[in-house]
């Protein structure tokens, strides 16, 4: 099965509204808080690395998504 | 028994005659009180009878100053003050300004007909004004908006202009902008390096230039014009050549509304947009062939004279029609700076016209049409900017910064949205400092602290704006991302108030950073301001060979939506004449190298439009889609080439396919072109209708650049015609990138973010 993580940010509105939307949908995913984890914050950075906005849905090291359904807060890099 | 009450007024009310005409209003009703502009909207207190307090009020509502636009009266009763006349108080400077700024005004009927009477103070002044006319934005500094706030502050007034400017009852009461020739600022002319300063050899000097086919630079209201006879085939290339603007329409100015109808056709709701106090350049079918000035349409682009100069130039036989277009070289932003126009210019023009009075921001002229669903804005400037375009509910202040082409901000503050005049392109170095300048100018002209600003931007990773939300994050309260699409569905629904609607939003343009970072521009969006939007459909993708580079060589998106066609045809060859260019970008294609995936409407245009001709690089954004539309134009045919929706996603390949059979059968070109245009509309239309069907919609919302085709928004208006949905489009706002700012505001006005900085 496809590993999903989810980048995040604990102030993030849409962060919880993604992960809300992932829980509706039964989906077992890894959540990250990149401001309050500074490796996950490099991880994100190595997977995509002129993204400034979370959420980030990353599937198998795949960004698949910035934002829910368009709509994102940035973070410090 | 006396009453009394206190009023206030919002809206546009300050620069707009209004302290005067309540002054007047007073007076007529034997009332007693005091008014003055606070930074609220203007103040009023009253007393006397209670019959006139109420006719008063009644007036006040009816028959406000025609400049004014007001938006709100409040009205309380209040203690009579034994007060025993009515004065007009100095200025108040309190809290944050709500009052708004005032766009520039077309010189008004009063002072147009003092300007051309030779017994008038003011004959022949290029700079007169009054409080029903003349510069506002462009003037401005600073609010509250009084004389030493504004570029004129330098000039003080002679006894004459000082009598009228405290005379209540005159039309210059407190008219900031007001000057005469002897006081005021003056124009020169400027050739080589001689300058003429004889005010009255100025203009007529001016016109014989103009009239011997000469290229003037003419300083205006929000920056220079460059100007030569529309007629004067010669002068007109000469133009293009120095400006190096190959094909980009050149819109004109002539004398008068008479004029105006000899020169495009125009519906009556086309007039009144011409001749309304924004004087937008309209544009409209041609009736006559200056083929010099836009090559690839039949449209024309028409303005009226809007500054008391205009009119000098007129009255003295300037030609009747002249080319009027921003001065700067092709894509930089307009010139408004006496040095960098002189500068910059200097290969452009033969002469400047140069006024003394300064330019305090850059603001462009303003383009708009009738269209099939009204009127239409497609560059939003002089005459709108800085109004507010929406009412948006949201406690704190919000700054969204736009898209990085045809780039507006808008800022939200007491539940407003200003939107910005046009900045242009933030890749430009000039454009970029322009869009800097009017965040600092709008911020501060409206007192917004930055600690309490919600900063938006699009949730492209590399535009500029983007660079620049991250450099406030620092000093706003919190950066947010969205997008594009989203953004632009956004934007029509902010203009109507529709926060809650549920709709299905159609988004279409060149291209627009998406969810899963690839490069959308043909979206089918489901939901509502207040609840956000989900991805409900789009175009089929296709590959995109050279990223957004590819936007230049229609040849290029052609590669990239017919490679995986299964029967490839040879297009270099005859009738398609495919350039080199069209084989390497396949095989970037097929090897995958520097190849995006795509779902953009734009790029669709231009691959048919590579298809029926259009084989060369495009000069300027749109072109090959606006010459498949023009194309179009000129052909009776009624099919519509299939365009259908497959699974959620709207398949182009049939449609393509139709194109090149009938190409290859030698149909007639405007035939092609029009059933591919037909084609769109109606797989648009019927996608529409069964997504509405089924997510339990009535209400379909259009924009994005693509829907400034108007050949296409007629097609559609009429496959919609009895399916009971009703189509809603941008009017206050541009369809096109002008409108992203807005939309980013209304949608950061219901995000769920918790306001007090931690």
């Amino acid at each position: 099965m496809a590993k999903l993580e989810l980048f995040g940010a604990a102030r993030c509105p849409y962060t919880l509204e993604m992960r809300e939307w992932l829980e509706f949908g039964r989906r077992d995913f890894v959540e990250y808080d990149v401001e309050a984890d500074p490796q996950a914050r490099a991880r994100l950075r190595e997977i995509a690395a002129d993204v400034r906005s979370v959420p980030v849905l990353v599937e198998d090291g795949r960004v698949v998504e910035v934002g829910f359904r368009g709509r994102g807060c940035m973070v410090e890099k | 028994m006396a009453s009394a009450c206190s009023i206030r007024v919002r809206g546009v009310v300050q620069g707009v005659g209004f302290r005067p005409f309540v002054y007047r209003l007073a007076h007529d009703n034997t009332l007693a009180g005091w008014v003055l502009n606070g930074e609220q909207g203007v103040e009023i207190f009253l007393e006397g009878p209670e019959q006139s307090l109420q006719a008063f009020v009644r007036d006040l509502k009816l028959k406000p100053p025609p400049a004014a636009s007001i938006a709100e009266i409040e009205i309380a009763p209040a203690q009579p003050q034994g007060l025993d006349s009515f004065s007009i108080r100095e200025s108040q400077r309190l809290g944050r300004p709500t009052v708004r700024v005032s766009p520039d005004l077309p010189v008004c009927d009063d002072c147009l007909r003092e300007l051309l009477d030779p017994a008038d103070r003011r004959f022949s002044y290029p700079y007169i004004n009054c409080t029903n006319c003349g510069p506002r934005y462009t003037v401005i500094e600073k609010l509250p908006y009084d004389r030493p706030h504004t570029t004129m502050k330098t000039w003080p007034l002679d006894e004459y202009c000082s009598g009228e400017y405290h005379d209540p009852v005159n039309r210059r009461f407190h008219a900031q902008p007001v000057a005469c020739s002897e006081c005021g600022p003056q124009y020169c002319l400027r050739e080589d390096r001689t300058i003429l300063r004889d005010q009255k050899q100025v203009i007529p000097r001016a016109v014989q230039l103009l009239c011997a086919g000469k290229i003037l630079a003419i300083k205006g209201l929000g920056g220079y014009h460059l100007a030569c006879d529309a007629r004067n085939t010669d002068s007109v290339i000469q133009l293009r050549e120095r400006k190096y603007r190959k094909e980009k329409p050149f819109a004109v100015m002539v004398p008068n509304l008479e004029a105006a109808r000899e020169v495009i056709e125009l519906s009556p709701e086309a007039e009144e947009l011409l001749t309304s106090p924004a004087r937008p350049i309209v544009l409209g079918p041609a009736k006559i062939e200056l083929p010099q000035l836009a090559p690839d349409t039949s449209e024309l682009g028409v303005m009226l004279p809007y500054t008391p100069l205009q009119h000098l130039l007129f009255t003295g036989n300037a030609p009747g029609v002249m080319v009027m277009t921003s001065a700067n070289r092709s894509s930089e932003p307009i010139a408004f700076e006496d040095d960098d126009a002189l500068q910059r210019l200097s290969g452009i023009a033969d002469a400047f016209l140069i006024g003394e009075r300064p330019i305090a921001r850059r603001v462009d002229d303003s383009v708009a049409r009738v269209g099939a669903f009204g009127p239409v804005i497609l560059r939003r400037a002089r005459g709108y900017a800085p109004s507010a375009v929406a009412k948006l509910p949201s406690a704190h202040p919000i700054l969204a910064l736009g898209a990085d082409l045809k780039n507006t901000i808008t800022l939200v503050v007491d539940g407003q949205a200003f939107a910005s005049q046009h900045i242009g392109d933030l890749e430009h170095h000039q454009a970029f400092q322009a869009f800097e300048k009017t965040v600092r100018d709008l911020v501060s002209m409206y007192d917004v602290n930055w600690r309490d600003l919600l900063v938006v931007h699009d949730l492209h990773p590399q535009y500029h704006s983007t660079m620049y939300a991250s450099l406030l994050a620092e000093s706003c309260q919190s950066v947010l991302a969205f997008q594009h699409h989203r953004a632009h569905i956004a934007s029509v629904l902010a203009e109507r108030e529709a926060w809650e609607k549920p709709v299905l939003g159609i988004s279409c343009d060149g291209t627009g950073f998406g969810d899963d970072g690839t490069i959308w521009g043909c979206e089918f969006l489901v939901g509502s301001l207040k609840r956000g939007f989900e991805r409900a459909g789009h175009l089929r993708p296709a590959a995109l060979p050279g990223g957004d580079a590819a936007a230049e060589y229609p040849v290029q998106a052609a590669a990239g939506f017919l490679a995986e066609s299964e029967q490839l045809q040879n297009l270099t060859g005859a009738p398609f004449h495919f350039s080199s260019r069209y084989k390497d970008a396949l095989r970037l294609v097929h090897k995958g190298i520097r190849t995006f995936t795509t779902t953009s409407m734009g790029r669709l245009f231009d691959a048919a439009a590579a298809l029926l001709g259009f084989t060369r690089p495009v000069s300027y954004e749109g072109q090959a889609a606006i010459w498949l539309e023009q194309l179009a134009r000129s052909s009776r045919s009624d099919h519509a080439y299939p365009f259908p929706l497959v699974e959620d996603q709207l398949d182009f390949r049939p449609l393509l396919e139709f194109v090149i059979q009938d190409r290859l059968a030698e149909r007639p070109l405007q035939d092609v072109a029009r059933n591919f245009q037909r084609g769109i509309a109606r797989g648009l239309s019927a996608a529409a209708a069964e997504l509405c069907q089924r997510h339990g919609l009535d209400t379909v919302v259009l924009s994005g650049g693509v829907f400034q085709n108007e050949l296409l928004l007629e097609d559609m208006k009429l496959s919609h015609h009895g399916t009971g949905l009703q189509i809603w489009t941008n009017h206050a706002v541009p369809p096109n990138d002008g409108g992203i700012s807005l939309g980013q505001a209304a949608l950061a006005a219901f995000t769920a973010i918790e306001t007090g900085r931690s």
